[in-house]
């Protein structure tokens, strides 16, 4: 591990960069690692080893969709030492640090703006040379750097050998080689880590040839000038940047300064005379000269097999991604991913059930008739309860996710899918979160994040409640069940391809008219396949399922005890009955619902229903006065005994589909896009959706005399 | 697909038109600031290697280059030109 020691003065400037354990901002804060590397690169193993924490191994890009973060002792417990945690922060896995998506950009904004000290870049061996890539964009930054040289065994059995005592001399940086699934070299690259933060750092510049190198020098000169600039910016990854055209990194509020135009103009002028000299745009003369580097440590270091090998994954895609056998197979995963969550997760579903019965049952002895027991009985429990019945299938459905995404077959599904996408005016990589959408819309709104392009993002948000959660099943179940005898499944079936067919309409819609420009290139990483880890497909399953379980916990636990409310109160009037607030409220939608075929019963359903559908059973279970936790059969009795018609329950069934998604969904939209007016937009427009398709089916099979 | 592969020897083709299995040299990329940034990053630069492995003439088209495999859509593999280098 060699590394020039420069003296203090050499240091780049900037408040984030304490390198020396004698700093005393290190004294008062813990020293802050970020994690960098590609997707893919088993960054996330990395992390896990390092930090002991429970997080997945994933294969899908950007699989790192929240900042996680993760501790481990900063010393190596000397006695001499006052013991301190360090502080470790997993990015988002990128490619580069061009900030072309959220997640280059917060990994991007992290290093630079970021509270970090040291950057471990975590490096695919056996993918060296576009692993150096995003490095050399870290050594341009000019953080402490130590290099993790991860799946170094892997990189062996493909037959590449590198030199990492040479690697570590040519760039200027320590390299530790890893294997992290296996825990191998993890703490030898910590002691590496730590190192590196403790004595002071030189930033080390790679030669990009020596036009390039005279423009980037040129720049760099003017930008360290300004001090201004220096304070926030390292100077040489802010000359590149400018150099390549990138001012985004200027401060906004000087961008009159007199100042600051002749930094841009000397950075136009440098773009242009290097242009002129190598014929090239500037951009493509600094990735040119990038890759050049790179090309040059590789002939030192590494040593490759032949590129034109076939190798046993290039043998599985040409069965999995074959021109004609490659849909059937994706179409048979699919259905075996649904015949599977619903049949194995139907039997621990009626457990639960049985428990929630058993339980409030039990407590309805303890205590004597009145308010509080019928909040409890009633109100909590029972719509609590009712809506974790869909947890085991939720939790069977993301496991069968997570498997196929971390053996690397939903990268493939989405190659598939990339044309029929293309032809729904969404992009391929939008599979992913809708098909998640088919377990519960929120996970499905937060992967949408892998998506590069903002606008094929709010497309993809705006339609993924389109697809049938496993909330609105047991609505469909109870309706279909009680109104549609044999062909309950049919009516079931046919709610799931409405959804996926308006998604459809919706997105070219709004591709069109809301949301229009040029569509944003596909293109996607396929890793090699590997066996998933039980430990990472459990991790992954319960990282989304547990969305679901706070879910329940907080939204759905406190739209329980508000339907409660409104159906027990005034206290004393029969519950759900029509003195009761709800029974009130559901007589005010009438004039809107009648139309569609709806009663004030399915009013008060529908309005408890937008705190989260999966309510409405247990709110039509109050109405039919069966309470909350009332068996299905027997609410589908009353049911079908009541107004509802095939038709009017065919419409409702479609009502539930359409509108307004739950609170959880609605929060994670404002999230996810940073705005309410996204979030109500999605409301308002779904729920208007819901009406005017409702009134079609139902008017319409009015005049066919249905 | 291998007598389009013999006609066109150094001419460039769209990496959508280009034959399978063969060694292509990337020469020209179509497109903005933005897409040319964020192919460098996945090593798909002008002048690197590239073969295709699977290109259906619809769909998108499976490439490898610096031992990545990477998946293209059709609409961006059409703005990648590509020759075949003399062997």
């Amino acid at each position: 591990m060699t590394r020039t020691v420069a003296p203090e003065s050499n240091r780049i400037a900037g408040p984030a960069v304490p390198t020396s354990a004698s700093d005393p901002a290190l004294q008062t804060r813990a020293l802050t690692v970020a994690l960098a590397g590609n997707p893919n690169s088993g960054k996330t193993s990395i992390f896990n080893a390092l930090t002991g924490a429970n997080q997945r191994v994933g294969n899908w890009p950007g699989v790192t969709v929240e900042r996680k973060e993760g501790f481990r002792a900063a010393t190596e417990g000397g006695a001499h030492r006052t013991p301190s945690r360090a502080r470790i922060v997993d990015l988002p896995g990128t490619y580069s640090l061009t900030a072309a998506s959220p997640d280059e950009r917060i990994a991007r904004d992290f290093i630079l703006h970021g509270d970090s000290d040291l950057v471990i870049a975590v490096v695919d061996a056996a993918n060296l040379e576009r692993n150096l890539y995003l490095v050399l964009q870290l050594i341009e930054i000019g953080k402490p750097l130590v290099i993790a040289l991860n799946m170094v065994d892997i990189a062996e059995a493909l037959g590449i050998s590198i030199e990492v005592e040479k690697l570590s001399q040519l760039l200027g940086v320590p390299v530790a080689p890893t294997c992290a699934n296996v825990g191998k070299g993890i703490a030898e690259l910590w002691d590496a880590a730590m190192q590196a933060a403790r004595d002071p750092w030189e930033p080390r510049r790679l030669s990009y040839g020596r036009q390039v190198d005279e423009a980037i020098e040129h720049v760099r000169e003017r930008v360290a000038a300004e001090p201004e600039l220096v304070r926030t910016h390292p100077a040489t990854w802010m000359a590149v940047s400018l150099l390549c055209g990138d001012a985004s990194h200027m401060p906004d509020s000087r961008e009159a300064d007199p100042r600051m135009q002749g930094v841009l103009s000397a950075a136009r002028s440098a773009a242009r005379h290097l242009q002129d000299v190598t014929g090239d745009t500037a951009e493509a003369a600094v990735i040119h000269g990038r890759y050049g580097a790179i090309a040059g440590l590789m002939r030192e270091v590494a040593t490759l097999p032949e590129d034109t090998r076939e190798t046993p994954s290039d043998r599985a895609d040409r069965v999995l991604l074959h021109r004609i056998w490659g849909m059937p197979i994706l179409l048979a995963a699919v259905a075996l991913t649904f015949h599977l969550t619903f049949t194995l997760g139907d039997i621990p579903s009626r457990w639960i059930e049985m428990g929630a019965a058993a339980l409030g049952d039990y407590v309805a002895t303890l205590m004597p008739a009145g308010m509080v027991r019928s909040l409890i009985v009633d109100g909590i429990i029972g719509g609590v309860g009712g809506v974790l019945v869909f947890l085991p299938q939720i939790l069977i459905l993301f496991a069968v996710i997570a498997i196929l995404e971390d053996s690397g077959y939903m990268a493939r599904a989405a190659f598939l899918m990339d044309r029929t996408m293309h032809r729904m005016r969404l992009h391929g990589k939008a599979f992913i979160p809708m098909v998640m959408g088919f377990g519960c819309n929120v996970p499905a709104i937060m992967a949408t994040r892998t998506l590069e392009s903002h606008r094929d993002r709010l497309v993809t948000i705006m339609v993924a409640p389109l697809m049938t959660c496993s909330a609105r099943l047991p609505v469909y179940a109870l309706i279909a069940g009680a109104l549609f005898g044999v062909y309950a499944g049919l009516a079931i079936a046919s709610m799931y391809a409405l959804g996926v067919l308006l998604a459809a309409i919706i997105a070219r819609v709004f591709r069109r008219h809301v949301l229009s420009g040029e569509e944003d290139p596909f293109v996607m990483e396929l890793p090699p396949y590997h066996r998933p880890t039980f430990r990472g497909v459990m991790i992954h399953t319960w990282e989304r399922g547990s969305l679901f379980l706070q879910k329940a916990g907080t939204v759905i636990l406190a739209g329980a005890a508000l339907m409660w409310f409104l159906s027990a109160f005034p206290w004393g009037v029969e519950v759900g009955g029509p003195e009761s607030y709800a029974g009130r409220l559901g007589r005010m939608t009438v004039p809107v619902l009648r139309p569609l075929g709806f009663g004030p019963n399915e009013g008060v359903a529908l309005i408890s229903g937008f705190v989260a559908k999966e309510i409405v059973v247990s709110t039509l279970g109050v109405i039919y006065g069966l309470g909350a936790e009332a068996d299905t059969a027997a609410l589908g009795k009353a049911i079908a005994a009541g107004p509802m018609t095939p038709l009017s329950g065919y419409a409702f069934m479609a009502f539930v589909l359409i509108y307004s998604p739950c609170l959880a969904t609605i929060a994670a939209i404002k999230r996810e896009t940073g705005s309410w007016k996204w979030a109500l937009g999605a409301m308002g427009y779904l729920t208007a959706l819901a009406w005017f398709v409702a009134f079609v089916i139902y008017q319409g099979g009015r005049l066919l005399g249905l | 697909m291998s007598d389009k592969g013999e006609a066109m020897g150094d001419a460039r083709v769209p990496l959508s038109e280009a034959p399978t299995g063969r060694t292509l040299r990337v020469e020209a990329v179509q497109g903005g600031h933005g897409l040319v940034m964020r192919l460098a990053g996945l090593g798909l630069t002008v002048g690197s290697d590239v073969r295709s492995l699977i290109n259906n003439g619809r769909g998108p088209v499976l490439i490898v280059v610096r031992h990545t495999r990477l998946a293209l859509g059709r609409g961006l593999a059409s703005r990648i030109m590509v020759s075949q280098p003399e062997d």
